[in-house]
């Protein structure tokens, strides 16, 4: 018996490993994904007063901090029990989406663009962002050209490029001056047009990855997002829509504060990343995907004119049910596009510039959930506060956790698939970490749990000798 | 030698959170105070190579944990290869991209900030904060308009 390990997994936000079982004859006999930082979050933010959690919550991560303002603020809203101004609705959406069009362009530009255009199989040394700027330095361009607009339009609208403190309990902060309108207004043609060249470039690709297509990850599971009340794409606002693996609704209107009627959790020995699961089904049965690939299943359209056309293409080539995870990059690009649509939309409605721009109210209610569709998915805060608005119990369910037990099963397919133990090859083991890396997982953000950690502390003597040890 | 201010680019790279490794943010809003463009970041992340592709000099500033308390390190820093990582760069791998992708990087120089201690906190220990001054007053002290 021979056992692999990849680790740590590149490209990927935090860190994770790769374990596969191999049995006599070489081939794959289990593989287990496993999450390998905890963070602790859910535990120490409680005794903080509840209008610091966005604040807090924020430095979850360096990525998509503004997802977590935004679950943390609407969660804080309910608690405050106010109704936003329409102004700081769409304030924060803009900055949404701009969050979406910079992290997306990371993900796929720097993390995975080297995979899929440079080949799975070409030079790991060389299989990089630099070795894609050396052989395609226009596609390089374009990654750095749309991360740069993203962060700008969160840097001049919320405060700060990595943890604005522009959005808070209420609304935001401040006002949008026209100014800035006109100028994000400004780069937005430009935008569009790389990502448009961009989505073309990767279409003439998708030919090369047939093999991919087929076997990473393509198990049916069911998926999640957030609709609004005509089905229509939401990444700011909505409410829960669960589609069964043949495309049927299986829930539908999930609304923030029942979120907890449709989702359970498990923790699992061996990772500290919690797995959740659709509960009417069981956690055997009851697999789910969110992020780009899901909200596509799940929603009726996008909503925009140029996004509403390329989806038409994208379901019309692969079904109205997409399951291979190799099309969360396809997926990614096609958010891509409706972010930089819907920002341009936003920007058209004159209420924007509207001066009042947020909520102020004390504690009016003891519990609070907050939801948002991050860029990897469906991210959900909840908390408890006391009467004086001090957090006595938080719960996070971020992107990545939702997405943990496919992503297992994502690996083993693909390990099943492409390994195999007498001549292991690079090319394999990429293939294995690739499989993650479509899902663009988020581990920084998803380990922060409670449940059952597998801790162990041990105290040491001056000889080495364990004195005492503690484990969970 | 002097550094027109149009064409340099300030980056203070640092997290403000965990004490002296903010002295880059530090040293970028001492500079802003005193009128000069300069950028603070948590990381170097790839779209700053957008920033970089126009400017003729560059000055990263960031703490340095090998260094005494206070000690100021300034290296040249030249285009080099990127991390398998990628989340963050370095100068090296953030000059290389620079000159993959626009076929042209600035001159550079790093100034490496000794911390004395990079716990949980927000404040600068004396030294880190007497040298992150100096260099501040270096950097303006070499820009012309």
């Amino acid at each position: 018996m021979r056992r692999i390990v990849i680790d740590p997994v590149t490209r990927i936000e935090g860190h994770a490993k790769i374990t596969i079982q191999l049995d006599d004859a070489g081939d794959v006999m289990s593989t287990q994904f496993h999450v390998t930082q905890v963070r602790g979050f859910e535990k120490f933010v409680e005794g903080r007063p509840f209008y610091e959690m966005p604040g807090i919550t924020a430095r979850i991560c360096g990525i998509c901090p503004v997802s977590h303002l935004l679950a943390a603020s609407k969660a804080c809203d309910a608690i405050m029990a106010v109704r936003i101004p329409p102004a700081g609705a769409l304030l924060r959406e803009l900055i949404h989406c701009a969050q979406f069009v910079q992290s997306h362009a990371l993900s796929f530009f720097h993390l995975s663009a080297p995979d899929l255009l440079l080949g799975m199989d070409s030079d790991p040394a060389a299989r990089n962002v630099l070795g894609l700027a050396a052989q395609q330095p226009e596609l390089a361009r374009a990654g750095i050209v749309l991360r740069q607009y993203g962060q700008r339009i969160i840097e001049a609208v919320a405060g700060e490029r990595v943890h604005p403190s522009g959005i808070v309990p209420g609304g935001v902060s401040k006002r949008l001056e026209n100014t800035v309108r006109e100028e994000i207004l400004r780069g937005l043609p430009a935008a569009t047009s790389v990502c448009v060249n961009t989505l073309e470039l990767f279409k003439k690709a998708l030919d090369d990855f047939e093999d991919e297509i087929e076997n990473f990850g393509s198990a049916p599971t069911m998926y999640a997002g957030l609709t609004g009340p005509d089905g229509a794409f939401r990444i700011y606002d909505g409410t829960i829509r669960f589609r069964n693996a043949d495309g049927s609704i299986a829930a539908n209107g999930v609304a923030a504060e029942r979120y907890a009627d449709y989702i359970g959790e498990v923790s699992t020995a061996d990772s500290y990343l919690k797995s959740p699961y659709y509960k009417p089904l069981g956690s055997k049965a009851g697999v789910y995907r969110v992020g780009p690939l899901a909200r596509l299943n799940v929603a009726d359209g996008f909503g925009t004119p140029l996004a509403d056309v390329e989806l038409e293409q994208y379901r019309k080539r692969y079904g109205p049910i997409v399951t291979g995870a190799f099309h969360y990059h396809y997926a990614r690009l096609l958010e891509l596009l409706y972010s930089l649509e819907r920002i341009g939309e936003l920007l058209a409605m004159p209420e924007i510039l509207d001066s009042r721009t947020r909520a102020r109210a004390e504690v009016n209610a003891l519990e609070g959930v907050g939801i948002a569709e991050a860029p990897r998915g469906l991210l959900i805060h909840h908390y408890k506060v006391n009467e004086q608005g001090g957090m006595v119990w938080a719960n996070m369910i971020v992107a990545t956790g939702h997405n943990n037990l496919a992503i297992g099963r994502a690996v083993e397919q693909t390990a099943k698939r492409y390994i195999r133990g007498n001549a292991i090859q690079e090319g394999m083991l990429n293939r294995v970490s690739a499989v993650v890396r479509a899902y663009d997982p988020c581990l920084s953000c998803s380990t922060h749990a409670g449940g059952l950690l597998p801790l162990r502390i041990q105290l040491f003597g001056p000889r080495g000798e364990v004195l005492d040890e503690v484990a969970t | 030698m002097k550094w027109q201010r149009d064409r340099t680019v300030v980056i203070g790279c640092g997290n403000e959170l965990r004490g002296d490794d903010g002295v880059g943010p530090f040293v970028v809003r001492r500079l802003r105070r005193m009128g000069i463009p300069a950028v603070g970041v948590q990381q170097l992340t790839p779209e700053l190579a957008g920033l970089l592709e126009g400017a003729t000099n560059a000055i990263f500033v960031d703490a340095a944990a090998d260094l005494h308390p206070g000690e100021i390190e300034v290296k040249r820093a030249r285009a080099g290869a990127a991390g398998m990582f990628e989340h963050h760069y370095s100068p090296a791998a953030l000059l290389g991209l620079t000159e993959q992708v626009y076929r042209r990087s600035p001159r550079a120089i790093t100034m490496g900030i000794g911390g004395k201690s990079f716990a949980l906190g927000r404040n600068l220990s004396r030294p880190a904060r007497r040298a992150a001054i100096s260099v501040a007053a270096t950097i303006a002290a070499h820009m012309q308009p």
